[in-house]
């Protein structure tokens, strides 16, 4: 279990990481998702034990990463830009990981070697962005982690190895208990892989959440009244977005699916339908009421 | 936040580091074993063969293991020593760059691998890389001098001395370079770092010396460059010192206190790194620095150095103090702006970095308050006789000369200084007579001008004063006496009582422990022609009691500017004797056994008629010199051995 309690980090006077916590639990795959930079980088490489926070406490099975081999021994961390030695190729880059990590599975890697269109004797320096990611998550994998952390993974990936990339994830996750903690902005593939998110905005955690509790949750409301009620007539639901093309009225409420139908039909709509929202949809809705201002971004 | 570092995988993690990074230096390790190879064992092959085909081809004999002496000690410091430091460049841009890049932090950070292990085990592969050309190339030269059967013997001690240092400099270099890579945001900044220091600091000491010299009396420049100030910080310059200096003598190393010096930094310094390292923040990666310390310690050195050269060159060439400080502001603010564009990446944090540059102001105005107003006393200190062993007196252009200023005993080969014997000055009654001149020297000086302002060059000094104190403790105090010697009966008279004591005479003049079984022949040069002379014991004796007769009666009346056309110069070429038991040479060179020779320069006699008449007595100057083949006999069998000579001037 990965805790996250009152974490700070700063790079200078800018404070990345604002006094977040939150808590994943074994065998899951948590989703970080947010605004460019929100600090989701700087989470993943503290909780890799790659920084050191300025205060606060992250815990990896009850110990601190950072400078602690025990636990890094259990994580893997794959970066938005993953290193490699130069003019290094996989079978060199392999031999480095099955010196470091203790639980390096060659059968393993070999076996994810076949699934992978990748020739190990190749200078990973002329491969492609979304190959070198394919040799990083096979390392990753070889080594059978307890945590993988992984920062833009699906980035340059094809949609057919995105598929594979979320097939040997689920596999490790329900055969192992593996908990893997992935940062994007692809929200359509972690929407597929995620079954818990956290958004982040500005160093904070705006929620972090079941993901089918935070589809159910929130749902977005077209609706055709007349006449048209007054606001104050809207109190009592937790509207997080709100506009109209003449008669038709486009809501995005938090709350229970009933408890918004039985408030809305109090109103006698002309129309009335309830829709649930993709986790992109969410992502723009929490972030306005963040205060991210989408609305001037876009014109 | 609960920091822990996990010990009990420690070893593991080091000896795993170690191995890899030694692995992945191999190719590295094996061009430099190449590199040595040529420029060490190569190079005394192509010596030894030179000279046995010299030995057959002229008959000439040279001595093989003084030859593959001469080329180790060419060799040592122009390539063996540079190589070595080359490779500490390269070895450290290799293993340290992954801390400066953000990519490879990622890795390297996110691994269970410690940051003591990460990078001590970096350390040690580096470490066992340098040592593995330099071993394998002394071994294999070892094994060309068996093959040309030189006598390993005679320089083993020098030989090993030599690799021990050359390698301990490498080490030295290498923990240098590693606390600026943990200390440095980019490798760029890291080799910037190494470069400017080991450049600028050695400078930044010599020209704060030679600024002090040109202000605070009796400080003039002692270019002692092997004391530690100035090479303390700069390893790269001192690897060279010893070996260039000759310092690395048979079975020990010269300057003990040098040695240790570097062994303490060392260690200093690599504790230091792994310290820094193990709370170097990772995100310090390709940022302007990791730890401030060496930013500000070299934005501090380059600025004075440049400060002090500019300061230095335009008094040089418009001479006055107003030029020294114009010249300050334009050497101290071009390094200050280049250092912040260097480390700044440009000019955005120029105005801030000014505040800096105001700390060399005040650094440098302390300095200079100090100095003119002679450094908290050093100006005025005399120590008093009755506390004075004795003194080392070199009094130079100073009226009459005497000037034999020591002499050095040396061994038989000519190649090691067994004993110095300096000129000295011992009885009370004369030694006064030396305080009374520093003391006259001091006053006049202060009533010149005090505080005290530029002058010319520190480097030169006429009057060089070493007190020996009773307690064991030593006072240097060099001065220039052209600000108050001119026209100054005085100081003459002063000077004058000291050199015409018969102590001052005769002390550290090789004339006086001359004796006829030590000279080989004398070169007579008459200011037309040279005249070889080799006359027998008799004649010998005779010629040195001459100018020892001549020495003593002198009456201080030599004016240094004798006519070279019309004057007589001495050139004794000793030989190598064991001293007689009981004999002056003897008590000096103490518990030395072996064979020794007398190395004396610069002795000028004024008053020489008694050496005159011997000279004209036995026609040494007319036709009676040693033929060409004589000659040249003497000259082959004086280049076996090293040139020890006593060489006289002797004024008409």
């Amino acid at each position: 279990m990965i805790e996250v309690k009152s974490l700070v980090k700063k790079f200078g006077s800018t404070v990345a990481l604002d006094g977040i916590s939150f808590t994943i639990g074994g065998g899951s795959i948590f989703g970080l998702v947010g605004s460019n930079g929100a600090g989701k980088s700087t989470l993943l490489r503290s909780l890799a034990g790659i920084y050191q926070p300025e205060n606060g406490e992250i815990l990896v099975d009850g110990q601190a990463p950072f400078e602690n081999s025990a636990v890094k021994g259990k994580l893997f961390f794959i970066p938005d830009y993953p290193y490699f030695f130069q003019q290094s190729n996989m079978k060199e880059m392999a031999d480095f990981y099955s010196k470091t990590y203790a639980s390096w599975d060659a059968h393993r890697y070999q076996e994810l070697c076949s699934l992978f269109p990748l020739d190990t004797n190749a200078r990973i320096i002329n491969m492609s962005k979304g190959m070198q990611r394919q040799v990083a998550l096979i390392n990753a994998l070889s080594v059978r982690p307890n945590y993988l952390l992984l920062d833009e993974i699906f980035d340059g990936l094809d949609p057919v190895m995105r598929q594979l990339l979320k097939k040997l994830v689920s596999s490790e996750v329900s055969e192992r208990g593996m908990s893997v903690v992935i940062a994007s902005h692809n929200l359509r593939e972690l929407e597929d892989l995620c079954d818990h998110v956290g958004l982040m905005h500005k160093g904070g955690v705006v929620f972090e959440q079941e993901l089918d509790a935070l589809k159910l949750g929130i749902h977005r409301v077209q609706a055709i009244f007349k006449p048209m009620p007054t606001q104050d007539m809207f109190q009592g639901l937790d509207i997080i977005k709100q506009d109209s093309r003449g008669s038709l009225l486009n809501l995005v409420i938090r709350g229970q699916k009933e408890e918004i139908l039985e408030k809305l039909n109090a109103l006698n709509p002309v129309f009335i339908e309830l829709l649930p929202l993709t986790l992109e949809e969410v992502f723009i809705s929490e972030m306005e009421v963040a205060g991210y201002d989408i609305e001037n971004i876009l014109k | 936040m609960t920091s822990k570092t996990s010990s009990n995988n420690l070893r593991g993690e080091l000896i795993q580091t170690f191995l890899w990074e030694l692995r992945h230096r191999f190719g590295l390790i094996a061009l430099f074993c190449g590199l040595h190879f040529v420029t060490l064992p190569l190079v005394e092959i192509l010596a030894m063969n030179n000279a046995q085909r010299t030995n057959m081809e002229s008959g000439y004999v040279i001595d093989m293991s003084q030859r593959f002496l001469n080329a180790l000690k060419v060799v040592l410091p122009l390539c063996t020593a540079s190589l070595s430091l080359l490779m500490v460049l390269i070895l450290s841009v290799l293993a340290f760059q992954y801390m400066h890049q953000k990519r490879s932090v990622d890795l390297f950070h996110s691994l269970p691998v410690s940051r003591s292990a990460l990078l001590g085990g970096r350390v040690l592969s580096c470490f066992v890389a340098l040592l593995i050309p330099l071993v394998l190339n002394f071994a294999l030269t070892l094994v060309v001098a068996a093959v040309y059967q030189v006598a390993v013997s005679e320089f083993m001690g020098f030989f090993l001395t030599s690799l021990g240092w050359v390698f301990l400099m490498a080490c030295a270099s290498f923990f240098f370079c590693s606390f600026m890579a943990v200390c440095s945001g980019t490798t760029f900044d890291m080799v910037i770092s190494i470069v400017v220091v080991n450049i600028t600091y050695p400078l930044m000491i010599l020209l704060g010396r030679a600024t002090a010299g040109m202000i605070i009396p009796g400080m003039s420049m002692d270019l002692d460059f092997q004391s530690i100030p100035y090479t303390a910080l700069s390893p790269f310059v001192a690897s060279y010192l010893p070996l260039i200096y000759g310092s690395l003598e048979a079975d020990t190393f010269s300057s003990v206190a040098f040695l240790i010096w570097w062994l303490i930094l060392s260690v200093v310094m690599i504790v230091s790194a792994l310290y820094l390292y193990r709370s170097r923040k990772s995100e310090c990666a390709e940022s302007n620095y990791a730890f401030p310390i060496p930013k500000t310690l070299i934005r501090f050195v380059a600025t004075t150095a440049a400060g002090l050269a500019g300061a230095l060159i335009f008094h040089s060439t418009f001479g006055s103090t107003t030029s020294f400080f114009v010249g300050l502001f334009v050497g101290s603010i071009i390094a200050h702006i280049i250092a912040e564009a260097i480390y700044g990446r440009g000019f955005k944090g120029l105005k801030k970095s000014f505040a800096y540059y105001g700390i060399f102001l005040v650094a440098f105005a302390a300095f200079y308050g100090v100095c003119v107003t002679g450094a908290f006393g050093y100006d005025t200190k005399i120590p008093k006789a009755e506390e004075i062993s004795y003194v080392e007196t070199r009094l130079n252009n100073v009226g009459n000369i005497y000037p034999s200023n020591g002499f050095s005993i040396m061994n038989e080969k000519g190649n090691s200084q067994i004993a110095w014997v300096p000129q000295t000055v011992r009885e009370a009654e004369n030694v006064e007579k030396v305080t009374a001149l520093h003391t006259l020297l001091v006053d006049e000086i202060r009533a010149k001008g005090y505080p005290y302002k530029i002058q010319s060059s520190s480097f030169y000094s006429d009057v060089q004063l070493t007190y020996h104190m009773k307690d064991g403790s030593v006072l240097k105090r060099y001065f220039s006496s052209d600000p108050i010697s001119h026209d100054n009966s005085r100081y003459d008279e002063a000077v004058k009582a000291v050199t015409t004591t018969k102590e001052y005479k005769t002390s550290g003049n090789a004339l006086y422990y001359l004796t006829p079984e030590l000279i080989e022949s004398i070169h007579l040069y008459d200011g037309s022609k040279e005249h070889i002379l080799i006359p027998d014991q008799e004649k010998l004796q005779e010629l040195i009691d001459a100018l020892r007769l001549d020495i003593e009666a002198d009456n201080g009346s030599f004016s240094g500017n004798y006519d070279y056309r019309n004057s007589l110069q001495l050139n004794f070429t000793t030989r190598a004797v064991i001293p007689a038991p009981g004999s002056e040479l003897q008590k000096l060179v103490g518990n030395y056994t072996g064979k020794i020779r007398i190395d004396a320069a610069g002795i000028a006699i004024s008053d020489t008629s008694r050496t005159k008449a011997l000279i004209e007595k036995y026609g040494w100057t007319k036709g009676t010199s040693v033929t060409a083949t004589a000659a040249s006999g003497l000259h082959t069998a004086t280049t076996t051995a090293a040139e020890s000579a006593i060489r006289l001037t002797v004024a008409n």
